[in-house]
């Protein structure tokens, strides 16, 4: 049956029985459309969405004051109130910006519905609560002819940090798209207000964070990215980090290199030398840039023990440019990041202090992405500037 | 042979089940105080008082230990050297307190809460009505 005879039916049966029916009459079969003049014509709805936010200060602690950002990327689904029927869906503008094809229908009160949550290959993201169920946030009920609404998921909810993790994933997926060209892997964010299992990286696409009183990571988006750094070494790049408590001594080369890395990827995504965590006492920041850590024995071994400041440093020196910059190298943050997927994700690393993945593996990998051109340089910020030894005598070839 | 491999099954099943912290290593956690803090709270004769103990976990030029807002500054602390802190905290007799204690070392911190007193009223929560959508479960806050 075609679909202009379908409608031509339809009408003829809903006329037919307005006409004709009967209170008594028995109900008709097959009425699947239940339509009446009442009924809400098919109509576009747009509007803005947007979560509260608070900004991190450069001691750590979280902004006093609330911001209001654009809730790019998530799910916003239109419900009926009177049953729950999901009506319409869609994903929100990197503005915030959406609009839903909202369905003929009953008229009556119905409610908009954010998910954190998207779907997309360019943007596979969730962030979820402990039970794994993703975080959604539904706002006021208004009507369903409505043809604008807007929706501002708030703090007051617990439910807006959820959304400030989600930010924080579309910002690093991005960057991995649009920086790097490669297409980012679904990821998978644990939070939930009052959550005491910790923030780490479990190794399985997924990062946890913690939400309790104490100590609430929803709103520190460096720590945020921190993990989703251990993330994208994980998929993208590589890493052989035992794992475990790192509180800025030195450690061993692994644990310090993959440390130091993913506090370099935070930098890197919010392209700012910032690093802060915000706790119940108010938090403490680290700039990555006037910070200068040194490796403890300037004249040993290349395999010693250093802190993750210092990876952090060179890498964020390594890739800044002369605008804000404190050292010779013209650098370019993509070059820097882009040896994870080109160079340690598969090449056989050297023999020759730490076995596993450390700075020295990481720096061989920059000359052969880089070539021989910034010796002088390399040397300035790394041996002269953190007195870490390297040797200078990666597969890239020996510095003139 | 097959009983050999499955007592080594057993063996190394037990240990992880003994060693949950073999499977904590393998996280990545996040950047750390270099500070073991920990804090309780006492009941006095006249009321109550929080004590605190913060050890670095390695050699460091000071140690400021904060108790509701209070700082005090210690000098340079060995490593696993405990600085030792106790003050009083003021109470009605049926009153409770959330006491907020931070370590401050190295250029970081660490916090932790401490009750005081009353314990504190359960917190609600806001209901939540799970949804179906495009096939996965999403947890809803109404407001």
């Amino acid at each position: 049956m075609s679909g202009g005879r379908a409608r031509r039916l339809i009408a003829a049966s809903l006329l037919f029985g307005a006409a004709c029916g009967g209170a008594d009459d028995p109900p008709a079969v097959d009425a699947a459309i239940a339509i009446d003049a009442s009924d809400v014509a098919g109509h576009t709805l747009a509007g803005l969405v947007a979560y509260e936010d608070r900004r991190q200060q450069a001691n750590g602690r979280l902004a006093t004051t609330i911001e209001l950002r654009a809730a790019r990327a998530i799910s916003l689904s239109l419900i009926a109130d009177a049953d729950g029927a999901v009506l319409a869906t869609t994903t929100t503008g990197d503005d915030g910006r959406y609009t839903l094809e909202v369905p003929p229908g009953a008229p009556g009160a119905v409610h908009l519905l954010a998910a954190a949550m998207n779907a997309s290959v360019e943007r596979p993201i969730q962030v979820v609560r402990s039970n794994r169920q993703v975080h959604g946030f539904g706002g006021p009920a208004f009507a369903r002819d409505a043809t604008a609404a807007d929706l501002l998921i708030t703090e007051a909810s617990g439910e807006a940090e959820a959304f400030n993790v989600f930010d924080m994933a579309v910002l690093s997926h991005d960057a991995v798209r649009g920086g790097l060209g490669i297409t980012p892997q679904r990821l998978t964010a644990v939070w939930e207000k009052g959550s005491s299992d910790g923030t780490y990286y479990s190794g399985d696409r997924t990062i946890h964070l913690l939400g309790s009183t104490s100590d609430d990571d929803g709103y520190d988006d460096t720590v945020i990215l921190h993990e989703i750094g251990h993330f994208f070494e994980h998929v993208v790049g590589r890493t052989d980090s035992p794992g475990g408590a790192h509180d800025g001594s030195p450690t061993d080369p692994n644990l310090a290199w993959s440390e130091g890395f993913a506090t370099y990827w935070a930098m890197a995504v919010k392209q700012i030398p910032f690093y802060g965590d915000s706790n119940a006492g108010g938090g403490w920041g680290y700039n990555g840039e006037v910070t200068v850590t040194r490796a403890p024995q300037p004249a040993g071994d290349i395999g010693q023990d250093v802190a993750e400041n210092m990876i952090t440093e060179i890498l964020w020196d390594l890739g800044d440019a002369p605008a804000t910059d404190d050292d010779p190298l013209a650098g370019d943050q993509l070059r820097v990041e882009g040896v994870q997927p080109t160079y340690l994700r598969t090449a056989a690393l050297r023999a020759g202090g730490e076995a596993g993945v450390d700075l020295v593996d990481f720096l061989d990998g920059f000359f052969v992405a880089d070539g021989l051109p910034h010796c002088a340089e390399v040397r300035q910020i790394v041996v002269t500037r953190h007195t870490f030894p390297y040797d200078f005598g990666g597969p890239a070839g020996a510095c003139p | 042979m097959r009983t050999l491999l499955c007592s080594v099954a057993v063996v190394a099943s037990l240990a992880l089940v003994a060693n949950p912290a073999a499977a904590e290593r393998r996280h990545r956690g996040k950047p750390s105080a270099p500070v073991s803090l920990t804090a309780k709270a006492e009941r006095t004769a006249t009321g109550w008082r929080v004590v605190v103990d913060a050890a670095p976990t390695r050699a460091v030029d000071a140690v400021t230990i904060e108790i509701d807002g209070q700082a005090t500054q210690f000098g340079a602390t060995a490593a696993r050297d405990p600085r030792h802190l106790v003050a009083p905290v003021k109470l009605d007799a049926s009153a409770g307190k959330d006491v907020v204690v931070t370590a401050r070392v190295a250029g970081r911190s660490q916090s932790v809460i401490v009750r005081v007193g009353a314990p504190a009223p359960a917190a609600k929560p806001l209901p939540v009505t799970v949804r179906q959508i495009n096939g996965v479960s999403v947890a809803e806050v109404r407001q």
